[in-house]
């Protein structure tokens, strides 16, 4: 009791609660302005261009005339919805992975493990190029380059997980009754493995939405019509010589907020599942 | 969780670390660490000089140029394989010159056409040698154009059927079919010297052009020095250093004063540099939109490209867009300011005709407007966007994502087209997928020479589906057969004339008063910062040129004051 009064009113929890919901709430704000966003918003004004920030513009306006408040925000909607997108399928199958590792025994493991570095083996960028190149670039490209590369450490830590719980008295139990190991899977296995799960999901968001603005920012991404952040950062490099800096400032801010808020969710997150802090 | 915090943190740095050391996206140019070392390299003189002083002396000694330019020949300095044949090669001389679309002697002093126009007997001068010392003959001529036909493929010599040297001094080239606009090839095609020519000869180019090359490391930099064998006037600058830069390597070198003239774009041509003026330089490298101009009927051509559009195969949506895009609004918007206006391949040239040039009684939004409705052109289903037999008013206008100024160009046809009630929608895409649907959908394209042979190219029935040649699959009878006159002309005079014809003979014509097939918008000037008292002479009006080499055209004007 002593120790929670020093924090004041507010216990750690709730603490840990309300920065969950007021980063949940300002990333939902920022995906749910995108796509609500009229596109006249951030479409070329040419007699306004090149202005620096202002009343009028937040973020000032590129060589086209373009609000960059507006197409911050739209591109910031367009990296966490691809973001998720891939981040939970990729995390669909480390699920799927780790647990089949985990319970089938020597040979599925040993397969698995193979896979896991082949692809760690590879750095992550390089292959999602390759990837998104061989599947005509773009949103589609992008996203399942994220998926079929991002599995792997998710998956892994799901497989450590289930090799755990697998010696355990109640898994035992179960075999001695005769249930199938496919049953145990989903009835003993997987409920034990959500909380590392879930926490993992939300910590592989940031990594998606960097990894979709890096290789966009490179050019083997989403089209340069289209206001992503990598898009918007690769074209403010074009004017960093001419002092224009509020097209990479700004927008490179806002994205390191968005990743840091997903941080915080995540680890917050963890605090309240796991265990051992959970009581803290 | 430790470590996955620092993953995430490395990643962000990554990016920041991407931003500050500048990958260009367009894979032009080289990076600032390139650019530098480059610089440092310029820097360092075959005497061992290495400090920046060295630089500085050199200039004062006022005979040595550093200039910096986009990029290098690709595939060396061989004309063969297609250097210089967009501007003066300066290593290699030419028959003739072009600068400004007026033919004049170089290497040749005269030239007779058989009656036929198949024959063409040029003669060439007796005391031009190569920078080794060997005399320049009529053999190296016949020698080169024979080789070019071969090799080149940007260059299309493919109507000679041979070419012969009977004597030092004279070659006779044998044409397939009669050709009087021949001529205008003999600027495009530098000589070479038959003996000791290799594969490898653009990594060590022997011309008889002014300048020599004694260095070349490729990527950074090249060293041209007078050659002392030519044969024409000589020139006041005796050394050129050329850098390959980006536009804004480039700027930050001019910027640090360590060159002396750099090309740049429109958009930093805005920009002051202390020591430095902006030389803008007219050019006839025309900005627009090549139009496909077959109605889509689900054809596809040999290697299965889908051939036509329902909506810029009609005139009237061409024409439309032709006369009623705001041309001085793109010039300043898109090139802020550094452009003219643009209404074919022709403008300048001794061929263009006048008449298709639009002036207010015949352009604005209201003749186009008016234009759309005579046609079936209007909002039937009153969703903002006119439309025809159930075909809405809307297509996607390609550009190269790489080129700001074509993706500007792009975005601000499409705001435009708005107020016609076109919807254009811009999509950027790299130079291999837009080739992929070149003839079903509309792109932005750069393109201009001093050569009526451009306007043949683009649309000619001859030339659709060659290269980057009539994409649109344009094809008037009228205007073919006043092209073949042209090129059956005996006199020069002639050939204007037929051009000016197939341009607008009052009823039709490939313009954008007749048919439309393309729709050319501005002729982007040339910019460059020039270092003050570095007097850079006439500069003609320059052909299309991506890397800003065209400058040095008339390098032998040159001289510092």
């Amino acid at each position: 009791m002593k120790n929670m009064r020093k924090h004041g009113i507010l216990n750690r929890r709730t603490l840990t609660l309300i920065i969950i919901a007021l980063s949940v709430i300002i990333i939902l704000a920022v995906t749910a302005a995108g796509f609500i966003m009229d596109e006249e918003l951030y479409a070329p004004h040419f007699a306004e261009k090149n202005l620096p920030p202002s009343g009028h513009h937040l973020f000032g306006t590129d060589w086209m005339g373009r609000d960059m408040f507006a197409r911050t925000v739209k591109g910031l909607s367009v990296s966490i919805y691809i973001g998720l997108l891939a981040s939970c399928a990729t995390s669909v199958i480390a699920l799927f992975l780790g647990v089949i590792a985990g319970t089938f025994g020597k040979y599925a493991s040993g397969i698995f493990n193979w896979f896991v570095d082949i692809f760690m083996g590879i750095p992550h960028l390089i292959l999602l190029i390759l990837i998104s190149l061989l599947l005509g670039k773009g949103a589609k490209g992008v996203a399942i380059g994220v998926i079929v590369t991002h599995w792997c450490s998710l998956g892994r830590i799901v497989q450590a997980e289930v090799l755990a719980l697998k010696d355990s008295q109640f898994v035992k139990a179960s075999e001695k009754l005769g249930k199938t190991k496919l049953w145990i899977a989903f009835h003993h296995i997987m409920p034990h493995v959500v909380p590392q799960f879930i926490v993992g999901l939300i910590l592989m968001f940031p990594h998606a939405i960097m990894h979709e603005s890096s290789i966009t920012f490179l050019g083997f991404g989403l089209p340069a019509e289209q206001p992503a952040i990598g898009i918007i950062l690769s074209e403010a490099m074009k004017h960093l010589t001419t002092g224009m800096w509020w097209l990479a400032v700004m927008p490179g801010i806002s994205l390191l907020i968005i990743v840091v808020l997903f941080e915080a969710i995540g680890s917050h997150l963890r605090m309240l599942l796991d265990p051992y802090s959970a009581q803290e | 969780m430790f470590q996955k915090k620092i993953g995430i943190y490395s990643l962000t740095l990554a990016m920041a670390a991407m931003g500050v050391t500048g990958c260009s996206s367009d894979g032009s140019g080289s990076s600032f660490e390139n650019a530098a070392s480059s610089l440092t390299e310029a820097a360092a003189q075959p005497d061992g000089q290495t400090d920046s002083e060295s630089l500085s002396a050199a200039s004062e000694k006022k005979n040595e140029v550093i200039a910096v330019v986009n990029s290098e020949p690709s595939a060396g300095w061989n004309p063969v394989t297609g250097y210089g044949q967009r501007y003066d090669p300066i290593l290699q001389s030419t028959l003739t010159k072009a600068y400004g679309g007026e033919i004049t002697n170089d290497l040749a002093t005269g030239y007779e056409i058989s009656e036929d126009g198949k024959e063409w007997t040029f003669t060439i001068r007796d005391d031009a040698y190569y920078s080794n010392g060997e005399k320049v003959t009529a053999s190296d001529v016949a020698f080169t154009y024979e080789a070019v036909r071969d090799n080149s493929t940007s260059l299309d010599l493919s109507n000679i059927a041979s070419a012969e040297a009977p004597d030092d001094t004279t070659v006779i080239f044998h044409l397939n079919e009669p050709d009087y606009t021949f001529l205008y090839v003999t600027y495009k095609v530098g000589i070479v010297p038959e003996k000791g020519y290799d594969e490898n000869y653009g990594e060590n180019p022997v011309g008889s052009g002014p300048f020599k090359m004694v260095q070349w490391e490729k990527g950074q930099q090249c060293v041209w020095e007078y050659n002392e064998y030519y044969y024409g006037n000589e020139p006041e600058i005796k050394r050129i250093v050329l850098l390959f830069m980006d536009d804004d390597s480039a700027f930050l070198a001019a910027q640090k004063g360590d060159v002396d003239i750099i090309f740049t774009n429109q958009n930093l041509a805005v920009q002051q540099i202390d020591g430095y003026h902006m030389e803008n330089v007219e050019t006839i490298d025309n900005y627009g939109i090549i139009f496909p101009t077959t109605l889509d009927e689900g054809k596809t051509s040999e290697d299965g490209r889908a051939i036509g559009n329902d909506v810029t195969g009609d005139p009237a949506v061409r024409k439309a867009l032709s006369v009623g895009l705001d041309r001085d609004a793109l010039i300043n918007d898109v090139f802020n300011g550094y452009g003219k206006k643009s209404f074919s391949m022709c403008d300048t040239m001794p061929w263009f005709n006048e008449e298709t040039a639009l002036n207010e009684s015949n352009s604005g939004k209201d003749v186009a407007v008016k234009i759309l409705e005579e046609a079936g052109w209007t909002d039937h289903d009153g969703d903002g966007i006119r439309d025809k037999d159930g075909v809405d008013a809307q297509f996607t206008l390609l550009y190269t994502s790489s080129n700001a100024n074509r993706q500007a160009m792009a975005m601000a046809v499409a705001e435009q087209a708005k107020e016609l009630g076109i919807t254009v929608t811009p999509e950027g895409a790299s130079n291999d997928d837009i080739t992929k649907r070149v003839y079903s959908t509309p792109y932005v394209f750069g393109r201009g020479d001093y050569t009526p042979n451009e306007f043949y190219l683009m649309t000619s029935t001859n030339t659709i589906g060659s290269g980057w040649s009539n994409t649109g699959y344009y094809s008037n009878p009228t205007v073919d057969d006043y092209m073949k006159k042209a090129m059956a002309s005996k006199k020069i005079e002639d050939v204007y004339k037929y051009y000016k014809l197939a341009q607008w003979d009052g009823e039709t014509g490939a313009s954008l008063i007749g048919d439309a097939p393309d729709c050319w918008l501005v002729r982007a000037d040339h910019c460059y910062f020039v270092r003050d008292g570095l007097n850079i002479g006439d500069q003609p009006v320059q052909p299309h040129c991506a890397n800003g080499q065209v400058i040095l055209s008339n390098i032998c004007d040159w001289k510092w004051e």
